[in-house]
């Protein structure tokens, strides 16, 4: 079943063009991203799904009905702002029943929702407290619940974990990943933070410039993005560019970077990619296996070796980079947490591999 | 030793504000305060006594003056906040950039020129030979020479146009402090215009609200000219009624007692406003 | 920080000696006195010839006993309140300084006038004031719309509701005590007696409130109300209705069957004048008769000096004899001095006809 439907949308401000052609389609109780850097136009089209926004073609169905002149207040659609929005001179309570005093709901009914509401997100015994003595994961949590008590057909959430510590957000996205589970409720999530889009997200678009670049799993955009937008925003990259030596009949592309380095990559799309075709090839560092002899690996067919020019300790997510001899091609590595890499220093040398799927080439049109 | 160098250095950047507060404030007042509690014996003599405070409240005259001062000031407040408060939400929350300033501008034009110039722009509009009355015969309206001025509703007017400024200011500056997301949000929540504005733009623009109305209260419960230029010769106003005591009466002693029982009652007045919309002083101030 | 405090304390005493030095080397006379009394030309006249700079102050009777009071008689040097006004003002607080005789050219005035006004402005013995300009309140009426108009009663006549002007002050109160038969001069020293006069004229002032277009409150506001034809008839000043006359030839000063009002303004010294020779100067200057005909024009009033009106313009003598025939000259009513506390009693009958609805 179709919760929500776009066709077509398109919103123009003076001359820039925000949302440019936009088609989507969201089923119940998905939990649906929409992934992009500031500016791409995901505010704009989720104001348009708000209500906020009337698009200037195209149109907006919810649960197969047109939102075309519906006004916010008449929407089955309800959204997190991304400073939440909370009521200042309201107290808990009062703003998680704001939307159902507007419905003229009986008072007692009024009180057993939100109270029902509000210790499904965990505030139970907060109801008469007023929104600056909560913290701020609770306020993110009685935004959610003053929507969720009104039972929308869909949820906006616009960059709610924007202004959120470090912290609070890794423990936030666990906790809306859950809360969506339980009540069941479509999720139309905004965000700039791909990580925040891979975790929690059924399936993420990746918008860029008022299009969507790419609509797909999380696993489609990390391990198959059809973009080369996609490849770089989603993830991190070594990204180089080089030109095709060879094609075989596989269809795998012998590739040879500016500054030398030969390796073989899978090519995203078909029908460009001919000998002499100008690439840009993205693998990311975690997709190399790093090994400090020469011996097994022998199945990647991408094989090179260099020695260390820098460690960038971070953890778990710790990066070495390596040159390659020869071609002084240097290339990003994450650091395995092996004990045998723990004495690893700067002019090691190191033997790095990878297989020719996980480098993808784009044709780079000059 | 480094206490008190910190003191004298607080004291001394301190000293201008508080020698204007002792010097043009408060001496005046307690010297109005002691004019008003003598009574004149004989010629050059006086002799303590509550005489001009009991003569206020016996006179009918005179309490009926400052009743009736005090409720048109109170009723021009009330226009004056429903006038300013659509304007000021427009100017606030519907324009952008330039036009915004603009209009905000334009709010503040009529302020460059004196109130006296003012009133006398609306003595030449209202009056019976002037051009709303040759206006309304030419167009057929009226078949004699119509007067406006010269009544309470001339008052009014002119006390509205006087304060409008010292209300738009205050409700302009808290609503455009007002998120949008707000408002956004208790439409997105199923609220209508009026539910988003009663429950959401009202209570924050409360503060503003409420000290603009005290500072245009006390302006027109102060004003002098707008209410015996317009007014004419029923205007009664207790300012005038004052300066009357002063200048004309020679009687220091009456003009001082009612000087100081309209600082009274008129904080009293406000103190009971500030009660009713539940707001604080210093809230509202801020 | 000590040298910029230094420096300052130079420049004020630098500024100050400076200022000092200014003030002494050009004398000046501040004149607290009534719109036109000081015409520019008599004194750019008495500059040149003294060397004494003026300064001149507009002001009214009430407004120049309330400032002199404030200051104890201070801020002006010459100060020129009416006769009627100025020993009850100075019993009650002191703000004037004794006149000496012996420094003014009495040969300048005309005797009975100077004779009446020591004897009004005296206070043991002592003299507080002489004559400068005369005139009377009587009524302005433009003689097509109000020619019915004769004495301040008929101003009350249902045919002119909402098309009559006059003041809300004590003149208004004398001249209508008179039209309704009273005399209030003979009452003045009665309080009792004065008391049931101004009950009576408070009276006839409400009656009559339906009639008031407005209460006028300075000579150019009630000029203004006669011209645009707002008002009809007033009670107003000689001076003012001439002027009107000259613009209008319908409109006319009329002086009232019960009598016009006459007053005389004065030349009294404030308690701390500082210009005191300035003073007498400028006395016996203005009181020379071309200058006091100069007066006479700029104020459209006639001066105690003597011979003036022989330098006095022909148009002003023919309006001021159209509206004084000789027994109306006899009928003027001059203004007593004012005993102190009677503006108290008349302040309270103000403002119960001014609350009245």
């Amino acid at each position: 079943m179709i919760d929500l439907e776009c066709r077509e949308l398109v919103k123009t401000f003076d001359r820039f063009t925000a949302v440019d052609g936009v088609s989507l389609v969201v089923e119940k109780g998905a939990f649906f991203s929409i992934l992009g850097p500031s500016g791409c136009g995901k505010t704009t089209l989720m104001r348009m799904l708000a209500g906020f926004e009337t698009p200037d073609r195209g149109e907006v169905r919810i649960k197969g009905r047109s939102m075309l002149g519906v006004p916010p207040n008449r929407r089955p659609v309800n959204m997190v702002f991304q400073h939440l929005a909370l009521f200042p001179n309201m107290s808990v309570a009062e703003n998680v029943g704001y939307g159902l005093r507007r419905r003229k709901t009986p008072r007692v009914e009024i009180h057993r929702r939100v109270q029902d509401v509000l210790s499904r997100v965990g505030l139970g015994d907060s109801v008469d407290k007023r929104i600056d003595q909560l913290s701020g994961g609770q306020q993110q949590r009685v935004a959610i619940a003053r929507c969720l008590v009104l039972e929308p057909d869909v949820l906006l959430l616009d960059e709610p974990l924007g202004a959120l510590d470090l912290k609070l957000r890794e423990h936030m996205k666990v906790e809306l990943k859950k809360l969506q589970s339980e009540f069941g409720t479509t999720f139309i999530y905004i965000t700039h933070d791909q990580s925040e889009a891979l975790a929690m997200s059924d399936r993420v678009a990746v918008m860029n410039r008022g299009v969507f670049e790419q609509v797909g799993s999380p696993q489609d955009l990390y391990y198959r993005p059809e973009t080369p937008f996609v490849a770089s925003f989603v993830g991190e990259n070594n990204r180089w560019r080089g030109r095709i030596v060879h094609r075989d009949l596989e269809g795998r592309l012998q590739v040879r970077t500016e500054q030398g380095m030969s390796l073989y990559a899978s090519a995203a799309g078909r029908g460009w990619d001919r000998a002499g075709q100008e690439v840009e090839v993205f693998v990311r560092p975690e997709m190399i296996s790093l090994s400090l002899s020469a011996a097994h690996e022998e199945m990647h067919e991408n094989r090179l070796e260099g020695q260390v020019v820098n460690i960038l300790f971070d953890g778990s997510r710790s990066q070495v980079l390596v040159q390659q001899h020869g071609s002084d091609q240097e290339v990003a590595v994450n650091l395995p947490q092996a004990a045998e890499f723990s004495g690893l220093s700067e002019g090691a040398p190191v033997y790095l591999s990878w297989p020719s799927n996980r480098s993808h080439a784009f044709p780079f049109w000059a | 030793m480094r206490r008190s160098g910190f003191n004298l250095g607080l004291w001394l950047l301190l000293s201008p504000l508080l020698l204007w507060l002792l010097l043009l404030i408060l001496l005046p007042h307690v010297d109005l305060l002691l004019i008003s509690l003598r009574e004149r014996v004989a010629p050059r003599e006086y002799a303590f006594s509550l005489g001009n405070y009991r003569e206020f409240f016996q006179e009918p005259l005179y309490w009926r003056t400052f009743a009736r001062t005090a409720l048109l000031s109170i009723l021009a407040t009330a226009l004056t906040l429903l006038i300013a408060f659509p304007v000021s939400y427009y100017v606030a929350k519907m324009l952008r950039g330039r036009i915004k300033n603009a209009l905000f501008l334009l709010c503040l034009i009529p302020f460059w020129v004196s109130e006296l110039v003012r009133t006398y722009g609306w003595m030449i509009l209202l009056r019976e030979s002037g051009l709303v009355s040759n206006l309304l015969q030419w167009s057929g309206l009226s078949e004699t020479p119509v007067e406006l001025l010269y009544n309470d509703g001339a008052i009014t007017v002119g006390l509205v146009y006087s304060a409008m400024l010292f209300m738009v200011v205050p409700l302009i500056t808290t609503l455009d402090s007002l998120d949008d997301s707000l408002i956004e949000a208790g439409y997105d929540l199923g609220g209508s215009h009026w539910h988003v504005m009663w429950e959401i733009v009202i209570p924050h623009a409360m503060p503003g609200m409420v000290s603009g109305c005290i500072l245009v209260f006390m302006l027109t419960l102060g004003n002098y000219l707008t209410p015996t230029l317009l007014g004419g010769k029923d205007s009664l106003w207790f300012t005038e009624q004052i300066y009357t005591q002063f200048i004309t009466r020679f009687n220091w002693e009456q003009g001082s007692a009612f000087g100081i029982l309209l600082l009274m009652l008129s904080s009293l007045i406000v103190w009971l406003g500030l009660r009713l919309s539940r707001q604080s002083f210093a809230q509202v101030m801020s | 920080m000590k040298k910029i405090v230094k420096r300052i304390t130079l420049y004020w005493f630098l500024g100050m000696t400076l200022s000092l030095g200014l003030s002494a080397q050009a004398e000046t006379l501040r004149l607290l006195t009534w719109g036109g009394y000081a015409p520019k030309e008599v004194v750019d006249l008495f500059e040149k010839e003294t060397g004494i700079e003026v300064k001149v102050t507009k002001s009214n009777n009430e407004d120049m006993i309330s400032k002199l009071r404030a200051t104890g008689g201070a801020g002006f040097d010459l100060a020129q309140p009416s006769q009627d006004r100025i020993a009850g003002a100075q019993i009650e607080f002191d703000i004037y300084k004794p006149i000496d005789l012996s420094r003014i050219t009495s040969d300048l005035f005309i005797p009975s006038m100077l004779d009446a006004t020591v004897r009004n402005t005296s206070i043991d013995d002592r003299v507080y004031g002489v004559p400068h300009v005369w005139g009377t309140s009587g009524l302005i009426v433009d003689q097509k719309a109000a020619g019915s108009v004769h004495d301040y009663q008929d101003l009350c006549d249902e045919a002119l509701t909402g098309k009559v002007s006059y003041r809300l002050k004590r003149p208004t109160l004398i001249g209508f005590a008179f039209a309704a038969g009273e005399d209030p001069f003979a009452a003045y020293g009665d309080s009792g007696k004065y008391q049931q006069v101004l009950a009576k004229v408070e009276k006839l002032l409400i009656a009559c409130k339906p009639n008031v277009k407005k209460y006028w409150s300075g000579s150019d506001d009630l000029l203004n109300l006669i011209r645009s034809g707002e008002v009809v008839a007033a009670m107003g000043w000689d001076a003012g209705g001439w002027k009107l006359n000259e613009e209008n030839a319908d409109i006319r000063f009329v002086a009232p069957k019960s009598g016009a009002l006459g007053w005389i303004d004065t030349f009294a010294l404030p308690k701390k004048t500082k210009a005191e020779d300035a003073a007498y100067k400028w006395i016996n200057f203005v009181m020379r008769p071309e200058i006091a005909a100069m007066i006479t024009a700029s104020a459209g009033n006639f001066t105690a000096s003597k011979g003036s009106s022989e330098y006095v313009e022909d148009g002003l003598k023919k309006r001021f004899q159209e509206s004084f025939p000789s027994e109306a000259i006899d009928n003027i009513k001059w203004y007593p001095p004012v005993p102190a506390g009677l503006e108290e009693m008349e302040g309270k009958v103000l403002d119960r006809v001014k609350a009245a609805k």
